[in-house]
C-alpha cells in the first residue's frame, strides 16, 4: 500500500510552528516595553531580533518559492 | 532623568543612587552560546553536501531541511532575545530611601521587593571565580529585617564600592531609626 502525502503539509506544520514563534516573540516585546527601563541597549537589541526575524523568514520564501510544493511524497 | 522617573512607587524626595544590572559578560556568555548553535547547521549542510550529496537534490528532502533551518534560526533568536530580556529585566535600584530588588523570572513570573534602607542589617560583597575577578563583578548580599530576609544584587559590576556605596547611605541614618545594623565585606577568590 503507497501513502502518499503532499508538500504542503510540511508547510502548514512550519505555519504552526511560526504561529508559536510569534506569540513568544510578541510576549517578549511586551515585557520589554512594559517593564524595561527603555534606553537605547534595548532598542537596539529589539532592532536585531525583529530584523533577524525579517531576514530568516525573507530566506525562507526566496529559497521556498522555488520548490514546487504541491508534490507528493509517496510511502 | 528617564530611570528616575520610573523608579516603582518613588516617594516624595526620593532620588536615585544605584541603577544595578548584572554585568555585561553575563548576557554576552549567553549570546556566544546561541551564537554557536547557529553555526552548527552550516557545519551539519557541509557536511551533508560531501557525505551524501544526493540528499540535497532531492526536493523534499531539500524542503523539509529548507523549513527544519528556518525554525531553528527563529528559536534562536527568540532565545537570543529572551536572554536579553531576562537580564535586561532583572535589575536592582538603590536610592537615598530604599533598596528595590526587581527580578524577572520567567516569562510569566516577575518579583518585585523593597525595603527602607532603616531595615538593613548588613551589606556583604563577595567575588568568586577567575573572570569574576579579573572583571570586578560579583554579588551584594543585603540582610534585612523585613519580610524578605536577604537581598542578593547578583553578579553585579564593582560589588565593594556597591555595598560601600550602600554603607555609606546607612551611616546618613540616625541611630535611632536603624533596625540593627553591622556591616563587613568577605573577599572570597577562588584561582
Amino acid at each position: 500500500m503507497v501513502i502518499e502525502i503532499s508538500m504542503s503539509v510540511l508547510l502548514i506544520a512550519y505555519g504552526v510552528l511560526v504561529l508559536a514563534f510569534l506569540i513568544f516573540a510578541l510576549v517578549n516585546l511586551y515585557h520589554i516595553l512594559k517593564f524595561g527601563f527603555l534606553g537605547f541597549e534595548s532598542f537596539f537589541v529589539t532592532f536585531i531580533f525583529i530584523a533577524g526575524t525579517i531576514l530568516v523568514l525573507f530566506i525562507t520564501y526566496k529559497l521556498g518559492v522555488e520548490i514546487d510544493w504541491t508534490q507528493t511524497i509517496a510511502f | 532623568m528617564y530611570i528616575e522617573k520610573h523608579i516603582p512607587n518613588r516617594q516624595k524626595g526620593e532620588n536615585l543612587v544605584l541603577f544595578l544590572r548584572r554585568h555585561w559578560i553575563i548576557i554576552v556568555g549567553h549570546w556566544l552560546f546561541y551564537i554557536f548553535l547557529a553555526l552548527i547547521p552550516l557545519g551539519f549542510y557541509f557536511f551533508i553536501e560531501y557525505q551524501f550529496p544526493n540528499l540535497l537534490t532531492t526536493e523534499y528532502t531539500y524542503a523539509f531541511l529548507l523549513l527544519l533551518a528556518s525554525i531553528y534560526y527563529l528559536f534562536i533568536l527568540l532565545f537570543f532575545y529572551y536572554a536579553f530580556v531576562d537580564y535586561h529585566l532583572d535589575v536592582w535600584i538603590v536610592t537615598n530611601k530604599r533598596i528595590i530588588n526587581i527580578e524577572q523570572k520567567g516569562l510569566f513570573n516577575r518579583f518585585i521587593s523593597e525595603h527602607e534602607l532603616e531595615k538593613i542589617q548588613d551589606v556583604t560583597a563577595e567575588q568568586k571565580g577567575v573572570l569574576a575577578t579579573f572583571l570586578s563583578y560579583g554579588n551584594v548580599l543585603v540582610q534585612t529585617a523585613g519580610e524578605v530576609p536577604m537581598f542578593i544584587f547578583r553578579q553585579v559590576d564593582n560589588p565593594f564600592e556597591v555595598a560601600k556605596q550602600i554603607n555609606h547611605l546607612l551611616k546618613d541614618i540616625p541611630p535611632e531609626k536603624r533596625i540593627g545594623l553591622k556591616t563587613k565585606e568577605a573577599l572570597n577568590t577562588k584561582i
